[in-house]
C-alpha cells in the first residue's frame, strides 16, 4: 500500500510542475501585454535619459526581444536556478521576496487556525439541534460572515478601532516594536480574514454534521448508552471531517486571495501587497514569481487534502473500491 | 429440440477487490431455458444469477462462451433480429420504486416499448395498455396516474404488464418479490403463475429465496461462487439434493412450525 | 418475573398512529417474537423501547416498565445507563448500524468505556475476547467494518450487544438483510448467547417462519396494533385473526407448488 501512496504524491508532483509551467506561460504572456512600458516608467522618473539610454536599458533588460523568446530565456534562467533580480527593489527576486512570505505566512496560519478552532465547535454546536435559537443564532453569524466583503470589513474595522478607539494600529506590521506591537498589527488584519473564512468553514461543517448525524449507525451507538455529546464527537465529527477537510483545504485558495485584498487595505507587507506593487510597477520578474507562488500554495493545500483525506478514511486509505 | 435460451460455458471476471485482484462472476456456466418451463436460478449474493440473467439478455458482455436465443448466438444480432429478441424476452427488476420513471405517468411507461418498436398508432397503443393493465388486476383508469400513487405490490403488477405488453416468449425475473411484503408476494405469484398459464410464457425466476423457488419453479438450478452447483426438477431438489451445497442451502431454511432452535448447544 | 411490561403504548407521528394500544409482557430469559410487514409498527415499538424514537414521533400514552423503571418518564442520564447495559439492540443493516471510520475492536469496547469506567487497554482486551465468542477471530479487531462480510458485520453488532450481559436484548429484524445460509449461523448464535446469558429477547421480524424458530410467544402487528398474541405452538397452530392466517398462509405457500386461482 505504501508504495501507492508515493506512487500517487508523485503523479501529483508531476502534474504540479506541469500547471506550474503553464500558468508561468500565462502569466508572463498576461503581465507582457499590461498597458505601461517599464522603460516609460524609468523615463518619467528620470528625464536626463537619452535615446542612446534607453536603447541600453532596453538591450540590457531583453524588452527589444518579441514576448515569446522573452519568456523561453525566462524560463531557462529560472530552471537553472536564476529567477532573476526585481527592478523595484533591485535585488534578486528570492532575496525580496523572504521577509514578504513570512508576514503573509503568518497572516494566512494565524486566521486559517483560528477559524478552524471557532468554526468547528460552533458548527457541531449548531447541528446538535438544527432550528434552534443557538442554531439560528450561529447560522446567522455563518451568513454575516460570508457575505461581508473582506475589503468593506477590513474598512470598517479600521474605523472603529483604529480610528474611533485607538486599539489597534491600521497598517504594517510592527516589528521594530517587539512582540506586543507586531501581536497588535495583526489583530486587525487576522479578524478581518479569520470572520470570512470562519463563515464558510461554519456552514460546511454545520452541514456536514447534520448530514452524519442523520445516518443509521449514529442511533445504534446511541442505543449502547453514549451521551449526546459522545455521539457528536467521538462518532459524528470523524464522519463529518471528511467532506470538511477537502473543503478547508479548497479554501485554502481563497485564503489567499483574501488575504491580497486584507494586506492592501491593512498596509501589510506581505505577498498579496508585494505582488500588487510589482504588478503596478511592471516589476515582471517580481510579479511573475510571486503569481507563481500562489499558485504552488494552492496545489500544495489541494494535495494536502487529498493526503488528508485518505489518511482520514480508512476506506481509501486501506483500498476499498465499493 | 432447440433451448429458448441457452448459456453455454459462459465465463465473465470484473476486476474487483479480491485478493487475487479478479472476481470471477460466472465461471464456465452451461444452462437451458425450454420453452414453456419455469427455471428458478437459487443462489445468495454473489452467486452470479444476476449475472447470468444479464448475460442471458445480451445486457452484460462477457469473456468467453455463448448465450443463445434459439440457434442465435445473441452476441451477434443486430437491428431487426436484436429487435424481435427483446420483444421475445422481457425483464422485470426487483425494485419496484427503481424501475418506473417517477415522472411518467403509468400509461407512458407502459406505451414506451411500444413506441420504440413502432408498434401501432396512439389508439392502438391506449388500448393495449388497458388491456395489459387489467391483465395484471389494474384498471384501464390507473394508466393517467404516476407511480408514487401505487404500492409495491401494485407497482411490481405495473412492471409485470409493463414486461407483457409486447407479447413476449419468456420473462426473465430478477428478485421480483424480494422488496415486497410477504403477504403481497402470495399475490404476485399467484397472478404470475395465472399469467403463465394464458399466455404460455417461460419463466427465468431469479430468487434468493427457496420457497419461493419451490412455489413456482418446474425446475431449479443453484448457483455458487459463479457455477451451477446443482440442477434439476424442483421436487427432486428438495427431497433428494446431491450436492453438499445444495443439501446446506435447504438446512438454512426456517422451517414453520418446527418449533425453536436448539441453537448450537454447548 | 416480568421484566418488560408494555402498556397501552401509542405513538403518533404528525396525525397517523404508528403504534395503537400496544401491550405485552416479558419475562426474563424468554423470547418474543414481533412479526409484521412493512408498516406494521413493529420497528417503531423496538424504538420506542429505548426511548430512541425520531424527533417527529410523539408517545401519546401508554407506559413502558423496564425491571420498574419508567422508560418513558426516566431522566436521560437515568435511560443512558441502561442502554447499552441492561438493555441492548441490534439492527437490521449491519453496513449501517456500525462507525465506518473506527476499528470493530474498538466498537466492540465501547460499551465498556461508557459504563463501569474501564481503561482503554482492559476494554479492548475485553473486545477480543468477545469477538472470538461471535465467531469473529480475535486479530481482526482492527479491521474496519468495510473490511468484512455483511455476517461478520452482524455479528460485531452482537459482541457489542453482549458486552454487558444486557437482561434484554432487542433484535430489529438482525437477518433480514443477509444470506440463508449466515442467517442461519447468526440465529443459532443469538440463541446461544441466549441460553448463556439468561437474557431475554424481542425478535423482530417480517419472516414468520424465522420468528417460530426464535420465539416462545409471538405477537402479530398490523397498522400499529396487535391482532393476535399468545405462545407460538397456539397463535401458529390455530390462528384468531384472519391477518395471522393470511401471515401463514403466505408462509406455507412457499413450500409448496401454487397452481393458478383459474
Amino acid at each position: 500500500m505504501r508504495h501507492t501512496v508515493l506512487r500517487f504524491i508523485a503523479s501529483r508532483l508531476l502534474q504540479t510542475a506541469l500547471v506550474l509551467l503553464a500558468m508561468s506561460f500565462v502569466v508572463y504572456l498576461l503581465i507582457g501585454l499590461m498597458p505601461g512600458d517599464p522603460i516609460d516608467l524609468m523615463i518619467s522618473g528620470n528625464p536626463r535619459l537619452t535615446p542612446d539610454d534607453v536603447a541600453r536599458l532596453r538591450a540590457v533588460y531583453g524588452l527589444d526581444q518579441p514576448l515569446w523568446s522573452r519568456y523561453l530565456a525566462w524560463l531557462g534562467s529560472a530552471l537553472s536556478g536564476d529567477l532573476g533580480a526585481s527592478r523595484l527593489f533591485a535585488r534578486p527576486v528570492l532575496e525580496v521576496m523572504g521577509p514578504f512570505l513570512v508576514n503573509t505566512c503568518v497572516l494566512m496560519g494565524v486566521s486559517f487556525v483560528l477559524s478552524i478552532v471557532i468554526a468547528i465547535p460552533l458548527g457541531v454546536w449548531a447541528a446538535r439541534k438544527p432550528g434552534s435559537l443557538a442554531d439560528r443564532g450561529i447560522n446567522a453569524f455563518a451568513f454575516a460572515g460570508i457575505s461581508m466583503p473582506v475589503f468593506w470589513l477590513g474598512l470598517m474595522l479600521i474605523i472603529v478601532f483604529s480610528v474611533l478607539l485607538s486599539w489597534f494600529p491600521a497598517s504594517g506590521t510592527g516589528r521594530g516594536g517587539g512582540w506586543f506591537d507586531a501581536v497588535r498589527s495583526l489583530m486587525l488584519p487576522v479578524i478581518t480574514l479569520t470572520i470570512h473564512e470562519t463563515g464558510v468553514l461554519l456552514r460546511y461543517t454545520r452541514s456536514a454534521m447534520i448530514e452524519t448525524m442523520r445516518q443509521d449507525f449514529i442511533r445504534a451507538i446511541r442505543a449502547k448508552g453514549a451521551s449526546e455529546s459522545w455521539v457528536m464527537w467521538r462518532h459524528a465529527l470523524p464522519n463529518a471531517m471528511l467532506p470538511v477537510v477537502t473543503v478547508i483545504a479548497l479554501s485554502f485558495g481563497g485564503l489567499f486571495s483574501g488575504a491580497l485584498v486584507t494586506e492592501t487595505i491593512f498596509a501589510y507587507p506581505g505577498m498579496g501587497r508585494m505582488i500588487y506593487d510589482s504588478v503596478m510597477g511592471n516589476d515582471f520578474n517580481l510579479a511573475l514569481i510571486g503569481l507563481l507562488l500562489a499558485t504552488v500554495l494552492t496545489l500544495a493545500a489541494n494535495l494536502a487534502a487529498d493526503l488528508l483525506y485518505a489518511w482520514l478514511d480508512p476506506r481509501i486509505r486501506l483500498g476499498d473500491d465499493r | 429440440m432447440t433451448a429458448l435460451l441457452a448459456a453455454e460455458h459462459l465465463t465473465k471476471r470484473y476486476r474487483g477487490h479480491a485478493p487475487s485482484g479478479t472476481v470471477t462472476a460466472l465461471d464456465d456456466v452451461s444452462l437451458s431455458l425450454e420453452a414453456g418451463e419455469t427455471l428458478a436460478l437459487v443462489g445468495e449474493s454473489g452467486s452470479g444469477k444476476s449475472t447470468l440473467a444479464r448475460a442471458l439478455l445480451g445486457l452484460t458482455p462477457v469473456d468467453s462462451g455463448r448465450a443463445r436465443f434459439g440457434d442465435a448466438d445473441i452476441a451477434t444480432l443486430r437491428g431487426d433480429s436484436l429487435m424481435a429478441f427483446r420483444r421475445a424476452v422481457q425483464i422485470v427488476f426487483q425494485d419496484p420504486f427503481a424501475s418506473l420513471n417517477p415522472r411518467l405517468s403509468v400509461g407512458r411507461s407502459l406505451a414506451e416499448p411500444l413506441v420504440i418498436h413502432g408498434i401501432g398508432d396512439r389508439g392502438e397503443r391506449r388500448r393495449r395498455v388497458s388491456e395489459a393493465l387489467e391483465s395484471v388486476g389494474l384498471s384501464a383508469a390507473d394508466a393517467a396516474r404516476a407511480p408514487h400513487a401505487f404500492s409495491g405490490g401494485q407497482r411490481q403488477r405495473i412492471a409485470i404488464a409493463r414486461a407483457l405488453i409486447l407479447g413476449p416468449e419468456a420473462i426473465v425475473l430478477d428478485e421480483p418479490l424480494s422488496a415486497l411484503d410477504v403477504t403481497i408476494q402470495r399475490q404476485i405469484l399467484t397472478l404470475l403463475a395465472q399469467l403463465k398459464q394464458q399466455r404460455r410464457l417461460t419463466y427465468l425466476f431469479i430468487t434468493h429465496d427457496l420457497g419461493v423457488a419451490r412455489a413456482i419453479a418446474d425446475r431449479i438450478a443453484v448457483m455458487h461462487h459463479g457455477r451451477v452447483v446443482e440442477a434439476g426438477p424442483t421436487e427432486r431438489i428438495f427431497t433428494a439434493p446431491e450436492q453438499h451445497y445444495t443439501r446446506e442451502l435447504i438446512a438454512a431454511v426456517p422451517v414453520l412450525g418446527a418449533g425453536r432452535r436448539a441453537g448450537v448447544g454447548r | 418475573m416480568t421484566l418488560l411490561a408494555v402498556e397501552n403504548l401509542t405513538v403518533r407521528f404528525g396525525t397517523t398512529r404508528a403504534v395503537e394500544r400496544v401491550s405485552f409482557a416479558l419475562d426474563r430469559g424468554r423470547t418474543l417474537g414481533l412479526v409484521g410487514e412493512s408498516g406494521s409498527g413493529k420497528s417503531t415499538v423496538a424504538a420506542a423501547l429505548l426511548r430512541l424514537l425520531p424527533p417527529a414521533a410523539r408517545v401519546d400514552s401508554g407506559r413502558i416498565l423496564f425491571d420498574g423503571v419508567d422508560i418513558a418518564a426516566a431522566p436521560e442520564r437515568e435511560l443512558e445507563s441502561l442502554r447499552g447495559r441492561r438493555i441492548a439492540m441490534i439492527f437490521q443493516e449491519p453496513t449501517a448500524a456500525l462507525d465506518p471510520v473506527m476499528t470493530i475492536g474498538e466498537q466492540v469496547a465501547e460499551p465498556f468505556l461508557l459504563h463501569g469506567g474501564h481503561s482503554r487497554a482492559n476494554a479492548l482486551a475485553e473486545a477480543h475476547g468477545l469477538l472470538e465468542r461471535v465467531g469473529i477471530p480475535a486479530h481482526r479487531a482492527d479491521s474496519y467494518p468495510f473490511q468484512l462480510s455483511g455476517g461478520q458485520r452482524q455479528r460485531t453488532m452482537i459482541a457489542a450487544a453482549i458486552a454487558l450481559q444486557p437482561d434484554l436484548l432487542i433484535a430489529d429484524e438482525p437477518t433480514t438483510a443477509l444470506d440463508v445460509t449466515v442467517q442461519k449461523g447468526i440465529l443459532d448464535l443469538l440463541l446461544d448467547l441466549q441460553q448463556e446469558i439468561g437474557m431475554a429477547m424481542v425478535f423482530i421480524s417480517h419472516d414468520l417462519a424465522v420468528v417460530s424458530t426464535m420465539a416462545d410467544d409471538v405477537a402479530v402487528m398490523r397498522r400499529g396494533v396487535i391482532v393476535e398474541s399468545g405462545a407460538v405452538g397456539d397463535v401458529l397452530g390455530r390462528p384468531n385473526h384472519p391477518y395471522t392466517q393470511a401471515l401463514l398462509d403466505a408462509a406455507r405457500t412457499r413450500v409448496g407448488p401454487i397452481e393458478s386461482a383459474s
